[in-house]
């Protein structure tokens, strides 16, 4: 199959009307190799092998994804990412110790324990996810090149955290109503202050939209007893995709993606299966079964001139120079 | 772009450029061919990189070969690796025998790797969740400072008596019966007499000892009681309850940081295998307690056998609400925090035969336990 797709690629930049996709090319057994090598080593180190088993495999997945002829690569390093290791392994320990200070409590003194659990959770809401969702993305988006050229990231968290404060408190009041909100126009946020060289990232989706994709997903879910489930999940990845745009300075045109719902329908539901009986050993296969049809699913826009992208001044250097970047680097979904 | 072909690209723009290379000693001699006017004479453009300063990337199928030179930006070629054997041979050989390891992976898992790959994982968990886990578990807990122990003594302690009512009065016989023994070493005890049919008798951290009404009423004669407490007090002593409160919590922290985003599903799987090995470690707490107790009377001039007889008649007690349906669940907690095996009291008779007691009478510990066991007025 990777022939016929090379066969089809000319040298020369020709602004032809050739549909083109994002290819991955993971194997399940390599993966599962990755894996289990990452396993054993960190089981041996204790689990300070943590960081580096990740940049392992991020530059596994990266390797494998292609845009126009050429693989993406990841360049973070274990040791820039034990800091942030370092920094949540203790707000995981800060978390047991309150825990069990709090629990010795409960029985003479209830109020206690609730009011460490609320200062934890306000802590986690307002602090620990917008910084660690901020850092986290700045982080890979740095230490990810095409060709030669890096993502680059320009927001600034004080900006950032504005935004996410206005639409937490709304999430916050509307009883969770404002989650669509908060999640889109994170997702907004974070796209449209993030460049390939000189391509600009940008994402237009309505929080309104998702919110009823959700609503509608929710609600056909848990009457068919999970079975609308990859439709839903299809609709979700639908909005992701299609919302999202790729400008060169002259042309902005929107990424568009072909998964189907039956396509989610089968590989869901085969994955569903192989975890089943393989006792979750199946897990790396079906994750890039996952990878796979996602990945594959996304067509990119063909009248955008990919050949002369230009790497911006300092894109990496400032991203180095930053220490920030290196702290946090956490996988969340926004 | 033509998979055959090697592409140089210079860090500056996404422009592929076709390129042919030489290895000339430790560089790596990169000229870029110019489709349009290639003329021999006219000199091509020209790189040269230091080898030792080049990182590769490749991908599984080895169509894509990807080798990085300088700090930013990067400047890199691509070309396909299976048609460069002796380029991809120099860079792997380059690469540590870790990051060769991991390529080596990439290029090519066959299914006996998988094999040898699920058993190491699965003799690996098993290792951890059995040794390595409880080893852990128990050195953190021995770091938690006693008034803190003492709170969560209290705390549980608070938990238990939901049971049935606080009777105060045959608490403090209890105490005055305990310090008589002086079993336990280190903490202040406190007693607690609980007026309820569980039976069953538990130590919680801190010095904290409860014995319910339902274990007493089996009890018939006062060595049976030292042997019960003296098993306890045990438990105390060797900080058992903070032990398997820290040998869970290590289980869940460790495994937690380990299999992270890795895998979830199996996550849940191995802690459910850390809990059934909570139990053989529990198991173990228990016999080490049997063993002291019978120390303990020994020591104190009383009969080792009365533990024996304890367990004997808890047993019995078992077997015969097993064939009376009638029980309530509850009445025999004892037998579960406390799982009695044949095996168990052979051990632990041969043990107490090894020491030939010569059994003495306790008039002050008789009259207490009498005191103890007379009917209490609500
Ligand atoms: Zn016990």
């Amino acid at each position: 199959m990777e022939e016929i797709l090379n066969q089809n690629e000319s040298v020369e930049f020709a602004p032809n009307q050739e549909r083109k996709f994002i290819r991955f090319f993971g194997k399940g057994s390599s993966f599962f190799g990755i894996l289990i090598l990452n396993f054993i080593l960190t089981v041996v180190s204790l689990g300070l092998y943590y960081p580096w088993a990740k940049a392992k495999l991020r530059q596994y997945l990266w390797n494998e994804t292609e845009l126009e002829g050429s693989r993406f690569c990841f360049h973070g390093t274990g040791k820039e990412m034990f800091k942030g290791f370092i920094i949540s392994y203790f707000f995981i320990l800060l978390f047991y110790i309150g825990y069990f200070a709090s629990i010795s409590q409960t029985m003479e003194n209830p109020i206690v324990f609730f009011v460490v659990l609320i200062v934890f959770f306000v802590f986690l809401v307002f602090g620990f996810y917008p910084f660690a969702i901020f850092f986290g993305w700045k982080y890979r988006v740095s230490r990810t090149s095409w060709r030669g050229i890096f993502f680059h990231f320009t927001g600034d968290f004080k900006s950032f955290y504005k935004m996410y404060i206005k639409y937490l408190g709304i999430t916050i009041l509307s009883f969770g109503i404002g989650s669509s909100w908060l999640s889109t126009n994170t997702q907004k946020y974070l796209f449209s202050h993030t460049q390939l060289g000189s391509l600009k990232l940008d994402f237009h989706g309505d929080g309104g939209d998702l919110f009823i994709t959700r609503l509608g997903g929710f609600f056909l879910s848990y009457i068919t007893l999970g079975f609308y489930l990859p439709v839903f999940i299809k609709n979700l990845f639908h909005f992701r995709i299609n919302h999202t745009t790729i400008s060169d300075g002259k042309i902005q045109r929107a990424l568009k993606t072909e998964l189907t719902g039956k396509q989610s329908f089968n590989v869901l539901f085969v994955n569903f299966l192989l975890l089943i009986f393989s006792l979750g050993l199946a897990f790396p296969f079906t994750q890039i079964r996952s990878y796979r049809l996602l990945l594959n699913s996304i067509e990119i826009p063909s009248d955008i001139d990919y050949d002369h992208i230009d790497q911006q001044p300092g894109a990496y250097n400032k991203a180095t120079g930053d220490e920030m970047a290196d702290i946090l680097d956490i996988d969340l979904d926004f | 772009m033509n998979s055959s072909s090697i592409y140089y690209f210079d860090g500056k723009t996404s422009a592929p450029k076709s390129a042919k290379f030489e290895i000339k000693r430790d560089e790596l001699w990169i000229y870029i061919v110019n489709n349009d006017n290639f003329t021999e004479e006219k000199d091509n453009e020209l790189y040269v990189w230091d080898i030792k300063d080049c990182e590769s990337e490749s991908s599984n199928s080895q169509q894509r070969y990807t080798v990085y030179y300088g700090d930013f930006p990067k400047q890199q070629i691509q070309f396909n690796g299976s048609e460069y054997p002796e380029l991809v041979a120099l860079f792997l050989r380059k690469k540590g025998r870790l990051n060769s390891l991991y390529t080596k992976i990439v290029h090519g898992t066959r299914g006996w790797h998988i094999l040898v790959g699920v058993i190491i994982i699965l003799c690996s968990s098993w290792l951890y969740i059995r040794y390595l886990s409880p080893w852990v578990g128990e050195k953190l807990s021995l770091l938690v400072p006693k008034h803190l122990e003492e709170r969560l003594g209290n705390a549980s302690v608070n938990g238990i008596l939901n049971f049935g009512p606080l009777d105060s009065l045959k608490s403090n016989q209890l105490k005055l019966f305990m310090d008589e023994l002086n079993l336990v070493k280190d903490y202040d005890v406190k007693a607690y007499y609980v007026n309820s049919e569980v039976v069953n008798a538990l130590a919680a951290p801190g010095g904290h000892i409860v014995v319910f009404d339902g274990i007493m009423e089996k009890i018939d004669c006062y060595d049976q009681l030292v042997a019960l407490l003296a098993h306890e007090a045990a438990h105390v002593n060797n900080r058992h309850s903070l032990k398997s409160i820290g040998r869970s919590v290590s289980a869940y922290l460790i495994l937690s940081a380990i299999t992270g985003d890795v895998a979830g599903s199996s996550g849940v799987l191995l802690e459910q295998a850390a809990q059934l090995n909570q139990l053989s470690y529990a198991r173990k707490d228990e016999t080490q307690s049997d063993e002291i107790a019978i120390l303990e009377l020994h020591k104190l001039g009383l009969d080792p056998s009365a533990m024996m007889n304890l367990l004997d008649k808890l047993e019995q007690q078992e077997k015969l609400d097993s064939n009376l349906v009638l029980t309530s669940l509850n009445e025999m907690e004892f037998l579960k925090t406390h799982p009695i095996t044949k095996n168990r009291i052979e051990n632990l008779r041969s043990k107490s035969e090894r020491l030939n007691t010569v059994a003495e009478y306790h008039p002050k510990l008789d009259s207490l336990y009498h005191l103890l066991k007379m009917k209490s007025i609500y």
